[in-house]
């Protein structure tokens, strides 16, 4: 059977670089070349693709960081501002809290006066920068020192504390007293002003 | 390395034959790519077309001188190739010869080719290319000769008609050649069979295109062999009947006869069956005989 599958005899003339086809282990070598060729042109377009997207989506986060970064601004000017209010609103707590009304601290003075003395001279002045200060100049006739004692106690009374205080003595118990004072306790001066209203 | 062999490779027609190697069949170096097959005679020349599924195509036939059909042809024949490769039958200005004690040293089939001298010694004519079938079972050799002359004029018209020759060969030696294969084949199937009878005197007869190749044996020898070109056509067989018939007569009974043929010589057949008694004839023609062959093999 062998000899029947046999080529047929050939008489022309032979080229004589007549070459023998390569082993067919070989052929393996352009079925890997054609795979790598596809693998590198789908590998290429999935990256630009990729590439694209990932532009797109830098500039997107871009946008987003410009856009976060102009609220962050926005806040902390805004911050900025409630603080400002913030400060003035202390402030004005604490002229509030400093701008104790007088009239309590003129009526337990006056009414801390004995029998006996009389109020000579009687100043409360209130310094605008500082309201908490006030400053009392205070000046009666007969009592001395124990009248004084009796009407500091009464102002002590009403949370007030008396600083850089100085008195002069007088002929017959007269005493001329000034100093500063600062309020310092809330809760007796609400007990006292309560009591006052009363 | 050129460019050419690295595009081979890439397209994988470095694994594949050359079209022109003698060494490998038609099919195989062909495939999926038309050819035309050619087949000249003596007052005429046939073609028939192969597609690339291998399936034969347009056929026709024109009679004249080789380069007046050629010339007139060859622009049809080129849009019938994919390349312009033809595979070319001679049957006319050829000589098949027995002979005995050729050289059967490894290699010296295709020293016959390229250097006929060396090869066949004073057996060997100037100006012929030769082509050989060797007897296995004993020294005898059928040898084919055809005019080198002619085989370049063959190649020098196709090649100036802008055709590439692929293979030129002898049609009648072809399926005489054919025929002597599957004849030892069949002989060594019986032999294996281990018959008490011997298988006694086989005729082979080839006809091709008008030629007619006739060999006698006996057993492993063989005796005989006679070969005409133009000697017979669709209307006069009577030329080849009257060469076929004294051998077989000469042969006695009990001969058996192997016949190949193609369409024409089919009616031989009938004709060798009605003139001779007790013999028995198997007949391996194939539908389009010759052109299966070259394409074939």
């Amino acid at each position: 059977m062998e000899n029947h599958l046999q080529s047929c005899h050939d008489l022309k003339t032979d080229r004589p670089d007549i070459g023998q086809p390569l082993p067919g282990i070989l052929a393996l070598l352009p079925i890997v070349f054609v795979f790598s060729v596809i693998a590198a042109i789908a590998l290429n377009t999935l990256f630009f693709f990729q590439l694209r997207n990932s532009e797109q989506a830098k500039e997107e986060w871009k946008l987003k960081v410009a856009e976060e970064s102009a609220k962050q601004k926005e806040i902390v000017a805004m911050i900025e501002l409630i603080k400002d209010e913030e400060r003035r609103a202390n402030d004005v707590r604490d002229w509030v809290e400093g701008s104790r009304q007088m009239q309590p601290l003129a009526v337990s003075i006056a009414r801390s006066m004995d029998v006996k003395s009389s109020i000579a001279e009687l100043s409360l002045l209130r310094d605008s920068e500082n309201p908490k200060q006030i400053k009392l100049g205070f000046k009666f006739d007969n009592g001395g020192q124990k009248q004084l004692d009796a009407t500091l106690e009464a102002v002590n009374a009403l949370g007030y504390r008396s600083y850089s205080a100085n008195q002069t003595a007088g002929k017959e118990g007269s005493l001329d007293y000034q100093a500063t004072l600062i309020w310092q306790n809330s809760n007796k001066e609400s007990l006292n002003l309560t009591a006052t209203d009363e | 390395m050129k460019l050419q062999d690295i595009k081979d490779v890439l397209t994988f027609a470095s694994f594949r034959p050359e079209p022109d190697d003698s060494n490998v069949s038609w099919a195989r170096r062909f495939p999926k790519r038309r050819s035309l097959l050619v087949n000249l005679n003596r007052d005429g020349v046939s073609w028939r077309a192969l597609d690339r599924g291998g399936a034969f195509g347009e056929q026709g036939s024109s009679g004249g001188e080789l380069k007046d059909v050629v010339g007139e042809m060859a622009e049809q024949w080129q849009g019938l190739t994919d390349d312009g490769w033809c595979a070319v039958s001679v049957n006319h200005r050829f000589v098949i010869s027995l002979e005995t004690n050729l050289t059967r040293k490894k290699g010296a089939e295709e020293q016959i080719r390229v250097n006929p001298k060396a090869a066949l010694g004073s057996k060997a004519e100037r100006g012929k290319r030769y082509a050989v079938k060797h007897n296995p079972e004993s020294n005898s050799s059928a040898l084919l000769a055809v005019d080198e002359e002619y085989i370049k004029q063959i190649e020098s018209v196709f090649n100036g008609a802008g055709l590439k020759v692929g293979r030129i060969c002898c049609g009648v030696y072809g399926m005489f050649s054919d025929a002597v294969d599957q004849m030892i084949e069949a002989r060594a199937d019986y032999l294996k069979g281990k018959h008490e009878e011997p298988l006694g005197k086989i005729i082979v007869i080839a006809c091709c295109e008008g030629s007619v190749c006739i060999m006698t044996s006996d057993e492993d020898r063989w005796l005989e062999l006679r070969s005409r070109s133009g000697l017979y056509s669709a209307d006069d067989l009577e030329p080849a009947q009257n060469i076929i018939m004294p051998l077989i007569e000469n042969s006695g009974t009990g001969t058996q006869i192997v016949f190949a043929s193609d369409q024409e010589g089919a009616a031989l057949k009938n004709l060798i069956t009605s003139s001779s008694t007790g013999t028995f004839i198997n007949d391996i023609s194939r539908t389009d005989g010759l052109w299966s062959l070259l394409k074939e093999k």
